[in-house]
């Protein structure tokens, strides 16, 4: 029996891995218009709501991609790049915040708020943990108090189908 | 002489009375414990429903007859539209929106309103009340203050027409699939805030608010997907989501939802997690509000600005004065819809759904937090910062690909307790394939570590399901031999536990799409000539030039391009531009793409310009790898949501004598 599972799953995974997209390098050739397609992946098109230059098929977006070109070929850095936009624009084309100033704050929004969530969740484990440590320490009565609480949770909790 | 307009506005102003009655028959049916009062109330829902079918089918009618004396009809929708896209144009604006949310409401309320009845005796008065007051709020925001009954009093010849993004047969089906989702989320609410109310857990309650909820993020579901699937062929720019921030907050009850329907499992098997598994319910709620508030009221920056209207404000104090409420009715029944039974083992499956509800929570937050942030940037600063797409994946991504470690290891485990052996035997399987996938990967010259990883996570988690499934083919070929009468099923299991896993297949499948096209999508645009190629890896694209069309109203530019791979023709396809008369200065794009097999690359051609004589155009060429995964997964998904809800008459397992106890899966 072990062996058929075996085989079926080998057959399958090497079903998800024919399937799986491994591509080759890039074309060596293309280096420029490829950083100029994620240079423009990283500005927001002006006169379009919510689309990025690389998206966007307005002309203002087809003119911001050429200048991108061009500036990268005079070896401009991206950094040079964004920034130039940014004085053009303002600080709003930029479509990744900066992490400084007040736009640090949405940087650390995420970071507090899996922080606090691992520690609730540690939490909550840990409260279900506590009879086994009071068995374990011989406190007798407080064992004795929480077998009296957990039978009381249970009896007032529906009874699981 | 009476018109539709008059006609229409009399139904609503029935309707509303109706409303009223029926708040008011809840109300003192729930105060003064008269169940003949209560169905009252369900009677009078029916009633509403009726009512408000009229009036929709009405504006339905003034569209059909293109009656240009009503503003709305007037306003969306123009004679040289096709007949199943006027209708559409019913949802194409504000007041035909909120007309569509009020009617659908009021089936689904007519229905609920019963269900709360036979549920529970005496906490179903109560959630008859909240729903009554929910329907009375949104048909008073569309009767004094966005009527679609607005006449003019010189009716124009011809109507504005719709906007030409919209025009388009997705637009029949992705508005009102997010508008019934957002709806039907109020639901499950009005069955929480009930149970709050009365003061009082039942089982078959909880449970007909379980069914509720899984309705209502099926629909969500369909309705986010169905706009992925809608901005990839339509919008023009080669992807599917753009964390816009319509996008995120139509994503955001649903991740709640996905918390709630996970959290509801534990309480229902082991009754945990009860009283946070209702405050999820209402949580959902809310977001779905303040959704619907961002969408109207336009106060950010998004390519789903069609919508907007002044009804912000009222949407804006109505979440307000919900979370208020909802907040403070939850504390004060705390104590008594708290369950102190604890979990007690990370190794578990209700553990399983603690780090679930962590992770949708936080992707919730965190998408929430970036949605809002430029705002607060505003009030502080008065200057708006940006905040796209790469903070989204980079804050995201991460949690995202947990999700999926989550998704191939927890389903496995055992209630209660997993003991260290038992959870390898359950694991190995998906931890080797996990392993296997990523070395290959690497080997095969992949070097980015977070796909590698994300990649053999999903592969992980589709053999984690077939395994399951594996075992209970076995399960059932076992009873099939020891059984001698009765039926044979072909597989032994819990048909909602069975569906479950085949939903988490369609979001592995979903995932991997997900994850080949961001890693692997690449694009070029060039102008060619007639019979030049524009060239992408090993697919070239030749143009063999254009031709035009002209209807009334509308002018169609289409280029005619030959698909190669490797050399040899594999499509022909015609990617076109549309141009509405009086949106000249928005040409709208009709992508055309091209799924090859077995390679499973999207080969997808856009128009972008074209000289006038059609010797030259210019043309924008993606591939993208596995998009087509994205469809596949979520018809995979939608059929698992099916076998979890299909209705089957109960236990009829325990009739075969000898069989009823079947070996509990690991």
């Amino acid at each position: 029996m072990n062996r058929h599972r075996a085989i079926l799953l080998l057959g399958l995974l090497a079903a998800v891995v024919l399937v799986l997209p491994v591509r080759a390098a890039d074309e060596p050739d293309l280096p420029t218009r490829k950083r100029m397609w994620s240079i423009a992946e990283r500005l927001d098109c002006p006169v379009c709501q919510g689309q990025s230059v690389r998206e966007s098929n307005a002309q203002l977006a087809a003119q911001m991609r050429e200048i991108i070109l061009i500036k990268l070929q005079a070896g401009e850095s991206e950094q040079q790049i964004m920034d130039f936009f940014a004085d053009r624009y303002g600080p709003g084309v930029l479509r990744e915040p900066p992490r400084e100033g007040l736009a640090l704050g949405v940087w650390i929004g995420p970071v507090v708020i899996v922080g606090l969530g691992i520690l609730l969740l540690g939490w909550a484990l840990a409260r279900g943990r506590r009879p086994a440590v009071a068995a374990a320490t011989g406190d007798l009565q407080a064992y004795e108090r929480q077998v009296d609480d957990l039978r009381r949770a249970r009896r007032d909790s529906p009874p699981s189908p | 002489m009476p018109d539709l307009v008059d006609a229409g506005r009399l139904g609503l102003g029935i309707a509303f009375g109706v409303a009223v009655l029926q708040l008011l028959l809840g109300l003192a049916g729930a105060v003064r414990r008269t169940p003949e009062l209560s169905r009252g109330a369900a009677n009078a829902a029916s009633v509403q429903a009726a009512l408000l079918t009229v009036v929709a089918a009405g504006l339905a009618a003034g569209f059909l007859a293109r009656d240009f004396s009503i503003q709305f009809v007037a306003d969306h929708s123009s004679s040289a539209m096709p007949t199943g896209l006027t209708i559409a144009a019913l949802w194409g604006g504000q007041e035909g929106s909120l007309l569509f949310w009020t009617w659908s409401m009021s089936l689904f309320a007519a229905v609920a309103t019963r269900r709360m009845l036979t549920a529970d005796g005496v906490v179903g008065p109560h959630g008859i009340v909240v729903l009554s007051g929910l329907q009375l709020f949104f048909l008073g925001v569309l009767v004094f203050t966005s009527s679609p009954f607005a006449r003019l009093v010189a009716a124009p010849a011809e109507g504005r027409g719709l906007n030409p993004l919209l025009w388009d047969s997705g637009m029949q089906i992705h508005p009102p699939m997010l508008l019934s989702g957002y709806m039907s989320f109020g639901i499950p609410f009005a069955f929480a805030a009930g149970l709050l109310l009365a003061g009082r857990v039942t089982q078959p309650w909880l449970r007909e608010m379980r069914n509720w909820m899984l309705l209502a993020w099926a629909i969500q579901s369909a309705g986010l997907l169905l706009g992925a699937w809608w901005a990839y062929r339509v919008l023009g720019w080669g992807g599917y989501w753009g964390w816009d921030p319509v996008e995120n907050v139509a994503l955001l009850p649903w991740l709640v939802a996905t918390a709630y329907l996970h959290s509801a499992l534990a309480q229902e098997r082991r009754g945990q997690l009860r009283a946070w598994a209702i405050g999820l319910v209402l949580v959902t709620y809310a977001l779905a509000i303040f959704g619907t508030f961002v969408v109207r009221s336009g106060i950010l920056s998004s390519v789903h600005n069609f919508a907007l209207s002044d009804v912000g404000p009222i949407f804006f104090v109505f979440v307000g004065a919900l979370l208020i409420l909802s907040a403070a009715l939850f504390i004060y029944r705390l104590p008594l819809i708290r369950s102190d039974e604890p979990i007690t083992d990370v190794a578990s499956k209700e553990a399983g759904f603690l780090i679930n509800n962590l992770l949708m929570l936080a992707i919730a937050a965190a998408t929430f937090w970036g949605t809002v942030f430029p705002m607060v940037t505003e009030i502080v600063q008065g200057a708006r910062i940006a905040v796209g797409p790469p903070f989204y994946t980079q804050v995201n991504v991460p949690l995202l690909v947990a999700t999926l470690g989550l998704l191939a290891i927890w389903p496995l485990l055992a209630w209660r307790r997993t003991s260290l052996g038992a959870a390898w035997r359950a694991t190995s399987w998906p931890i080797a394939t996990l392993a296997l996938v990523s070395v290959l990967l690497a080997v095969l010259g992949m070097r980015d570590g977070l796909p590698i990883i994300a990649i053999g996570l999903t592969a992980a988690v589709a053999v984690g399901v077939a395994l399951e499934y594996v075992r209970s083919v076995r399960a059932g070929l076992a009873r099939r031999r020891q059984a001698t009468t009765g039926p044979y099923p072909l597989m032994v299991g819990n048909r909602r536990r069975l569906g479950s896993y085949l939903v988490h297949l369609g979001v592995a499948i979903l995932a991997l799409g997900i994850i080949a096209s961001a890693a692997f999508s690449q694009e070029t645009a060039a102008s060619v000539e007639r019979g030049e190629a524009v060239s992408l890896g090993p697919y070239d694209v030749v143009f063999q030039g254009l031709r035009s069309s002209v209807q009334p109203g509308l002018n169609t530019v289409v280029a005619e391009v030959d698909v190669l791979r490797d050399g040899a023709v594999i499509d022909r396809l015609s990617p076109s531009r549309r141009i509405h008369a009086g949106w000249e200065n928005q040409p709208t794009a009709d992508v055309a793409v091209s799924t090859t097999l077995p390679h499973l690359d999207d080969v997808y051609v856009l128009l972008s310009s074209w000289d006038g004589s059609g010797a030259s155009a210019t043309i924008r060429l993606l591939v993208n790898p596995l998009v087509v995964l994205l469809w596949i997964g979520g018809i995979v998904y939608f059929v698992g949501i099916l076998v979890i809800a299909w209705p089957v008459e109960r236990r009829e397992a325990a009739a075969i004598p000898g069989v009823a106890s079947q070996p509990a899966a690991s």
